[in-house]
């Protein structure tokens, strides 16, 4: 009786233990496989053949249809820079620079990633249109108010996230992600 | 409990520790061994992957356009929403796809999906000579049909050859403005994705 008892615990407990840790680590956004940069993280393995076991894992989860070796490579923030959850809550300012890329957008998403919108206006920034400081520089608002210069809306949704997509770039090689620099975000007032 | 129960059952309660210490390690190996497999096993089961979401918008023997800016629905996770994104579903069983898209005045880019989520090719507009990308995806078997008898402007095509023959491939064509995305809508219409049988001169139709 007492052996059942023990026997049944223990598979409850691994039963538990496995899923648990197996959640863990392909939870959206997973640290395995990722390249951090400061609040930054990037996959630059996903969709490749050389993915692992866990990235394969995360993507069929996410669902997220990740960018081509060919066509470049996204990277996510879910935090500023002292680790603290972005909020639309918050304004942040993000400053600095991205690195080499011909083209990269700068969005806010809600934590299921879904596009937030004002209307008919998507919280999203290209480089295009991107106003700099004459040293490259840049500061991006997000706000969910109206603010001078570079602003986003941040919307309503309570947690958010910032995916920065660099397109035909050289950072997707792997040599060269920890010499990258990535903007940081600065939290500054909160309602 | 029983004198006699407690007899039996003896060897559990009796040494605690080192029975502790089994009791754990086979938790933590099992535990091991679920974590494992359930991680294996995630692909398999997942419904809402990349491939599904792609499939219920990619249309057949055409780019049609994935809905990425309607914020009550997260079918298209991790698409740029300042991009027209467009698919296409390419099954090379019976024919090569040829495919052909002409795009100048911004950034684009393309890449091929296996039903895994593997990106078995991917380019951007850089590739593309004068703005005109043609392309032909095809199996082995009939990439060496190809190279016995190349057809006539086969150097200024792309040749992708695929292992899987079932394939999704994604456009994207950068459109920050509203004025923009309307401009990409007849590119997307004008770009091709069609079965290119090899009988016959040009893979693309141009």
């Amino acid at each position: 009786m007492r052996a059942a008892v023990v026997v049944i615990l223990g598979a409850g407990l691994a039963l538990g233990l496995g899923l648990w840790t197996a959640w863990l680590a392909v939870r959206s956004p997973a640290p395995i496989d990722a390249i951090l940069l400061g609040s930054w993280q990037a996959w630059p393995n996903a969709g490749t053949e050389s993915v692992d076991p866990y990235s394969r894992a995360r993507l069929a989860r996410t669902g997220e249809i990740p960018l081509g070796s060919g066509e470049g490579l996204m990277l996510l923030a879910q935090t500023d820079d002292s680790g603290e959850p972005l909020t639309s809550r918050c304004d942040y300012r993000i400053e600095g620079q991205t690195p080499p890329a011909r083209l990269w957008t700068l969005s806010v998403e809600d934590i299921e990633g879904r596009v937030v919108t004002d209307g008919g206006n998507v919280s999203a920034l290209g480089s295009d249109v991107l106003l700099r400081a004459p040293d490259g520089n840049f500061e991006i608002v997000l706000s969910p108010t109206t603010k001078a210069g570079n602003w986003i809306f941040t919307g309503n949704a309570s947690r958010i996230r910032v995916v920065v997509r660099l397109y035909d770039t050289t950072a997707r090689l792997v040599t060269a992600m920890t010499t990258l620099t990535m903007p940081r975000i600065r939290r500054e007032r909160c309602a | 409990m029983t004198a006699e129960a407690a007899v039996r059952s003896r060897p559990l309660p009796r040494i605690p520790v080192g029975g502790l210490a089994v009791f754990l390690a086979a938790v933590v190996f099992l535990a091991g061994a679920i974590h494992i497999c359930t991680i294996l096993l995630v692909p398999s089961f997942a419904r809402a992957d990349g491939w599904s979401r792609l499939a219920a918008f990619a249309g057949a023997d055409e780019f049609t356009q994935i809905p990425v800016r309607d914020p009550a629905r997260a079918n298209a996770a991790g698409l740029d929403p300042l991009f027209v994104n467009a698919a296409c579903r390419l099954r090379l069983g019976a024919a090569p796809v040829g495919i052909a898209v002409e795009a100048r005045e911004r950034f684009w880019s393309l890449a091929l999906y296996d039903r895994k989520g593997t990106i078995i090719f991917s380019l951007n507009d850089r590739t593309a000579i004068d703005g005109q990308l043609d392309m032909l995806v095809v199996s082995p078997a009939q990439n060496a049909a190809l190279r016995l008898s190349p057809p006539v402007n086969l150097e200024q095509t792309v040749v992708v050859e695929s292992r899987a023959d079932d394939l999704i491939a994604v456009l994207r064509l950068f459109a920050p403005t509203p004025s923009a995305q309307e401009k990409a809508r007849p590119i997307l219409a004008e770009s091709e994705c069609l079965p290119a049988p090899l009988e016959g001169a040009a893979p693309s139709g141009r």
